[in-house]
């Protein structure tokens, strides 16, 4: 790998002329875009820097580290990807949902959310979007998971400050209070 | 034709993608993104376009066709880690992440032709067939000898990867692979094994610059199954037939080493399952 | 457990609660402004380009190209720098922009500002530099007798110095060589800011960053604008670890912004990040030990040597760091000491959390467990035997006059289940299998807390009360550590604020030095807590003249004013519509240099002590690291959450170096820059944390808090190599452990030599004498003492 070169395509702004780009059309948390973005630009790009929706993070840009995590419907199903990896034009008429697609519309937490400020789960919190994301996903389809199933399904995510014990916590606790909330 | 742009098409149909393909030899096919887009930073800093195929549905799906399991190629490999073979849901279920392997598809895979990418082995192991096809018709090649070099296949211009087809053996299947951490992680070397009526096929990965098996290492791989060789005598003839990487990550001397330990294990795991020792 | 106890009510949402952090539902709803997210009207992007050489004369550059394209606003080399072209933390050895020589691979050369970042990029492409490749100097070892490949030469500090007699000899020693590789702080938001003209003809920033203060002034030297007229305010920061002490992207923003006259954001890619901050100093340490029977340790003799890389940033304290802590927690009365930190063309290193310390405790606990296994010993009791105590002095010269509980620490492990049921499996998601076996280790370190040698150690809080309402500002870097919950926790605790806003820190207030060495509870939380108390002071004075009471009898107890000890009013309404203010600072007392005779070189240390599980497929090389159990002392637990949380996450750092983290640099380039090939735990490394805490209150301190960041990191280290040895058998003197050495059996053991006790000399002088001579340009490695394989 080149050492010093800045490797990237020709990504946010601009769009190289007419022949580069591409137009579409995205919901995101819920609400329509007409989008035109370069052809090689990925839905994180397109998030960020053309919608401005910033929930979604850059953390590696290569699939990494899933602070990018989103829940997307590209015609087959909704399920959580990493945005930096789609490129974005590829997920024309499909659907987008970020973290703001989380909680209540009045800033009320969801479940999970509340789970990680009790457990200390939050410290620069450069992750929290993607592990928000990915936990929700994972309590939907898996409401009592073990801690096997819990680190089987969050190793897309990395974090460097907590060393996940206060994350798995809060996953426990909020699976714990849907169980409580169900019953 | 769900988008076409001058530099982005993204067909609904086969028949969409073949055309295209044919039209813009010089665009880069990416279906899930998850190889494509970081190559973009890394290793392919020249391309010119995207033929994407991520919305062709007829490429998404498994079905059985005789005895054999038939992938289509756009199939993300989430939905192979429910796969009725046991060895592509072993390498499913570690191919990266969670969240990479919801878009990563078998196809991807493939024509990656990276020795150290995790569906492979097992597709060697277990004799797989592909199905490429152009406008002009469809092919069935052995994906044996489909990789001739490390990002380099038999693929040839106009075509797509449709299909990859495995027989749907009764036996045993598996696949481990090591690296430098215990999740998320390139194989450092991997091995999969396909076991059926007492005989053993055993396959790499990045124990040479494309996925490897050896006739040698079957015959000691099912002669260890049948109690008539040692655990070194499969070790060694794995030490003679592969030619592993040295780099940053491990030294040869590991590879070879670990390729044989692995060889070892998957065997020992096959003659348990046909309850032939413990 | 021991010491006098401070106050053990813990009122809501004061000191020692599990107080929420203030900006966590900012973060978890994903709407926490991160300097990545900043943007400004008119923004243009910036670009940096940077060197593919690690050595070369830059013989020209031709910017007309770049400067010509449409889109782009400005070019600039360092002759466009107006004022002082060099910066540094401690030397000013590096250039903005390189002059006239490039000395690391991704050193800065140019800087572009265009309208996106896509003609910024291809600007940046057209600027045509014309390089002579030089060779580079990439051997560490070799810089001590190299040309030199800077004008300021290539050694950054060298250390010497020994205490009573070195060469006393008990009835074994233990010797071998320990290499620690190049870890990297890989904070998960790289770096990013967004700098814009002021009217008044300055400039003012908002980034990530540990140290809005030195950043201040590093921007005034190259912009040659007065302090006044640059302002840094913080950005939100995406973690650091060290990696943003040192200036990046800071001052290239500035210089772009004034140049166009308009917003300029920066923001670096992944593979970016790696070349453009430091790493922790890559490491070689010789080390032996000598004991009697009984594994009293007679005496000590070390010798480092760091790559300091390119530039300097803080190599000169890094290396007194690790050459002064290579003593360990224990009682060494006689010893030699020496270390360098040296220039190479390979990538510049810096801070990282530990600073010097990881690399010292990886070898001096290797030692330990070797005198252990030399002598028949039990690994823990050999640690209480030599375990420090307050009173004795330290190699370095300084006595341990605050509470020091080593043993205590250590003890406090016994009490701690080993784990039960099933552990996950070595090798992970990969399903290797194989058999498995059991390794648990020790080890027990000792940190330095706070700025050393003479570095002022300082901050400044200034304060408001308005109907119960505190604002606190600091120019403390919030950097994940939690400091933001601190500083709430401390005014509602000494001050009885209902509610507290923290505001974003920037440099309208004094300096409160840097994020790091496990120093802001102490410095900008003591400056919080002394500003609440003068704030407190002025409330109940008005409040003594309100009611006609002496103001002496007045105290504020759980958001009560009280007189006499009997609730009077709530603070929130003691004075309505009146605010209170005090601006109060904070400074520890002076340290002074290695061998002073005036005082302490430090100004206070943390004892940690750990005990690791692992499981290892010894056959296959594979860890997985079962549980690790913490005892450390803390002072007193501020925030019980927060602390765990600081512990858990300081261990799998530590246990990142241990056994997977390695930036490998070959010829001078990073080869591997991006979060695929730079491996840092996952969720599924991680092993199960189990913390508890010595709380013996620190004297001076308010609460009696002492740092904790740095401590777990810096015993996570030896403790996880020391249970992989036991699980082996194996001497694995290098981190990271590789697979291949546990499979391939790799690694030199040490070197036991029986020899005739020799007491020391009691006419040698206590307390440390420093090489009065130190050599600028020695030996290598391999002088007496040094074991020929040091080389390799």
């Amino acid at each position: 790998m080149s050492a010093v070169e800045d490797p990237r395509p020709e990504v946010a702004g601009g769009t190289d002329g007419p022949d580069g780009s591409v137009t579409f059309g995205l919901t995101v948390d819920g609400t329509a875009h007409q989008v035109t973005a370069r052809w090689n630009e990925s839905l994180l790009t397109v998030l960020r820097d053309r919608l401005g929706v910033r929930g979604p993070k850059t953390g590696c840009a290569h699939g990494r580290c899933g602070a990018c995590a989103v829940r997307a419907d590209l015609g087959d199903g909704a399920h959580v990807l990493c945005a930096c990896l789609v490129p974005a034009a590829t997920a024309a008429g499909g659907t987008v949902e970020t973290i703001a697609s989380i909680g209540g519309p009045d800033g009320e937490l969801s479940d999970v959310q509340e789970a990680f400020l009790a457990e200390g789960a939050v410290q620069c919190g450069i992750c929290t979007a993607g592990f928000v994301t990915a936990a929700t996903e994972l309590l939907e389809t898996n409401p009592d998971p073990t801690r096997p199933e819990i680190e089987s399904a969050l190793y897309g995510n990395l974090c460097r400050c907590t060393g996940y014990g206060r994350i798995v916590a809060a996953v426990e606790t909020a699976a714990r209070a849907r169980r409580g909330a169900t019953r | 034709m769900l988008l076409e742009a001058p530099r982005f098409a993204l067909p609904e149909t086969l028949g969409e993608a073949l055309a295209m393909r044919a039209e813009r030899p010089e665009a880069v096919v990416v279906a899930g993104g998850t190889e494509v887009m970081p190559d973009l930073l890394w290793r392919n800093r020249t391309a010119a376009g995207f033929l994407s195929l991520r919305r062709v549905a007829a490429l998404r799906g498994t079905t059985t066709d005789g005895g054999d399991l038939v992938i289509g190629a756009g199939t993300p490999v989430a939905a192979l880690t429910t796969a009725p073979d046991g060895g592509l849901r072993a390498a499913a279920s570690s191919l990266g992440t969670p969240l990479v392997r919801t878009e990563a598809t078998i196809g991807g895979n493939v024509v990656s032709a990276l020795p150290y990418r995790n569906l492979l082995p097992t597709l060697l192991a277990s004799g797989a067939t592909l199905e490429l096809t152009s406008s002009t018709g469809t092919r069935v090649v052995p994906f044996a000898g489909f990789v001739t070099a490390p990002a380099r296949s038999g693929l040839r211009e106009g075509e797509l990867l449709t299909a990859v087809r495995l027989p749907v053996h009764v036996g045993f299947a598996d696949y481990a692979k090591v690296g430098r951490r215990n999740a998320q992680f390139v194989a450092t070397a991997s091995a999969a094994i396909v076991s059926r009526d007492g005989v053993a096929r055993l396959a790499f990965g990045n124990a040479g610059p494309t996925p490897l098996r050896s006739d040698a290492v079957d015959a000691a791989a099912t002669a260890l199954l049948d109690g008539r060789a040692r655990p070194e005598d499969l070790r060694a003839a794995v030490a003679a037939a592969v030619d592993p990487p040295e780099d940053a990550v491990a030294s040869a001397a590991y590879r070879r080493h670990a390729l044989g330990v692995l060889a070892v294990r998957l065997v020992t795991r096959a003659a348990v399952d046909a309850g032939l020792g413990s | 457990m021991t010491g006098a106890k401070v106050a053990t009510f813990a009122p809501d949402g004061g000191i020692g609660a599990s107080v929420r952090r203030p900006d966590g539902p900012a973060k978890v709803r994903g709407e926490f402004t991160y300097a990545g997210d900043l943007t400004a009207e008119g923004m243009l992007v910036g670009v940096t380009l940077r060197s593919p050489h690690p050595h070369a004369r830059i013989v020209s550059i031709d910017t007309t190209a770049a400067r010509a394209m449409a889109g782009v606003h400005a070019v600039l080399t360092c002759h466009d720098v107006p004022g002082d072209v060099h910066f540094g933390l401690i030397l000013r050895d590096e250039p903005v922009l390189a002059d006239g020589v490039v000395r690391y691979a991704g050193e800065p050369v140019a800087v572009v500002a265009a309208v996106d970042a896509a003609t910024a990029r291809r600007a940046a492409r057209a600027v045509e530099v014309t390089y002579e490749a030089l060779p580079a100097l990439t051997d560490p070892q070799l810089s001590l007798t190299a040309a030199s490949v800077h004008p300021d030469g290539n050694v950054y500090r060298h250390v010497s110095y020994s205490c009573g007699d070195p060469d006393a000899r008990g009835v074994v020693t233990v010797e071998n060589t320990y290499r620690i590789g190049m870890q990297d702080p890989a904070f998960l938001a790289p770096e990013a800011g967004l700098a814009r003209p002021t009217p008044d003809g300055g400039v003012a920033i908002e980034v990530a960053t540990q140290w809005l203060h030195s950043d201040q002034k590093q921007i005034g030297w190259a912009t040659g604008l007065p302090p006044e007229k640059v302002h840094v305010r913080l950005a939100g920061v995406g973690g650091a670890f060290g990696g943003r002490e040192d200036v990046t992207l800071q001052t290239h923003a500035c210089l772009l912004a004034l140049a166009t006259g308009r917003p300029v954001k920066i923001e670096y890619t992944r593979e970016e990040s790696f070349l453009a901050h430091r790493q922790r100093h890559p490491g070689t340490i010789w080390l032996r030990h000598s004991a009697d029977a009984d594994g009293r340790i007679v005496s000590v003799e070390g010798r480092v040597l760091l790559d300091g890389g390119a530039y300097a940033s803080t190599s000169p304290v890094v290396i007194t760091n690790t050459v002064t802590l290579l003593q360990g927690p224990y009682r060494v009365d006689n010893g030699r000491f020496e270390g360098w930190s040296v220039r190479t063309n390979n990538p510049s290193c810096g801070a990282m959390r530990g600073f010097g310390v990881p690399q010292a405790a990886f070898a001096h606990e290797a030692q330990l467990d070797a005198l252990a296994a030399a002598l028949d010993l039990d690994p823990v009791e050999v640690r209480l035997t030599n375990a420090l105590q307050r009173g004795d002095v330290a190699t370095f010269g300084q006595r341990f006059d605050a509470p020091t509980p080593v043993r205590e620490v250590i003890e406090g492990l016994r009490a701690i289940p080993l784990p039960s049921g099933p552990a996950k499996p070595p090798g992970g998601v990969g399903r290797a299998g194989g058999a498995v076996r059991r390794g648990i280790g020790y080890a027990v370190t000792m940190k330095n807390l706070a700025f050393s040698e003479g570095h002022v150690d300082e901050s400044t809080a200034e304060v408001s009360l308005l109907d119960g309402h505190a604002t606190v500002h600091t120019a403390c870097a919030e950097v994940g550590q939690g400091f933001v919950t601190v500083a709430e926790q401390v005014a509602r605790t000494v001050l009885g604020a209902s509610t507290v806003e923290v505001v974003q820190p920037d440099t309208l207030v004094a300096s409160a030095g840097s994020t790091s060495a496990s120093r802001q509870t102490m410095a900008s939380g003591t400056a919080v807590h002394r500003a609440c108390l003068a704030v407190r002071d002025r409330l109940l004075a008005r409040v003594a003249r309100a009611h006609g009471l002496d103001a002496a009898t007045l105290t504020v107890a759980d958001g009560v004013v009280c007189a006499a000890g009997r609730p009077l009013t709530p603070v929130a309404g003691a004075a309505p519509g009146q605010t209170f203010r005090a601006t109060e600072h904070f400074q520890h007392p002076a340290t002074h240099p290695l061998g002073s005779s005036e005082g302490g070189m430090y100004v206070a240390f943390g004892f940690s002590a750990q005990r690791a599980v692992v499981d290892v497929d010894v056959e296959l090389g594979l860890v997985s690291v079962v549980q690790v159990a913490s005892c450390q002392d803390v002072g007193t637990v501020v925030n019980p959450t927060q602390l765990l949380g600081q512990i858990e996450g300081g261990i799998v750092q530590g246990m990142g170096l241990a056994l997977m983290e390695e930036v490998v640099v070959a010829d001078g380039l990073i080869t591997n820059p991006d979060l695929q090939d730079y491996l840092i735990p996952t969720i599924v490394d991680a092993p199960e944390v189990v913390s508890t805490y010595v709380t013996d209150p620190v004297p001076g301190m308010p609460h009696g808090w002492k740092g904790v960041g740095e401590p777990p990191l810096c015993t996570a280290v030896p403790v996880v190599a020391a249970a992989v040895r036991a699980a082996t058998g194996l001497p694995l003197p290098a981190v990271p452990i590789k697979p291949e050495h546990i499979a391939l059996g790799i690694g030199a053991a040490p070197t036991v030599t029986w020899t005739t006790p020799r007491p020391a000399d009691p006419d040698r002088p206590r307390g440390a004498v420093v090489d009065e001579e130190p050599h600028d340009a020695p030996g290598t490695m391999a002088e007496e003492g040094a074991p020929p394989g040091l080389h390799s």
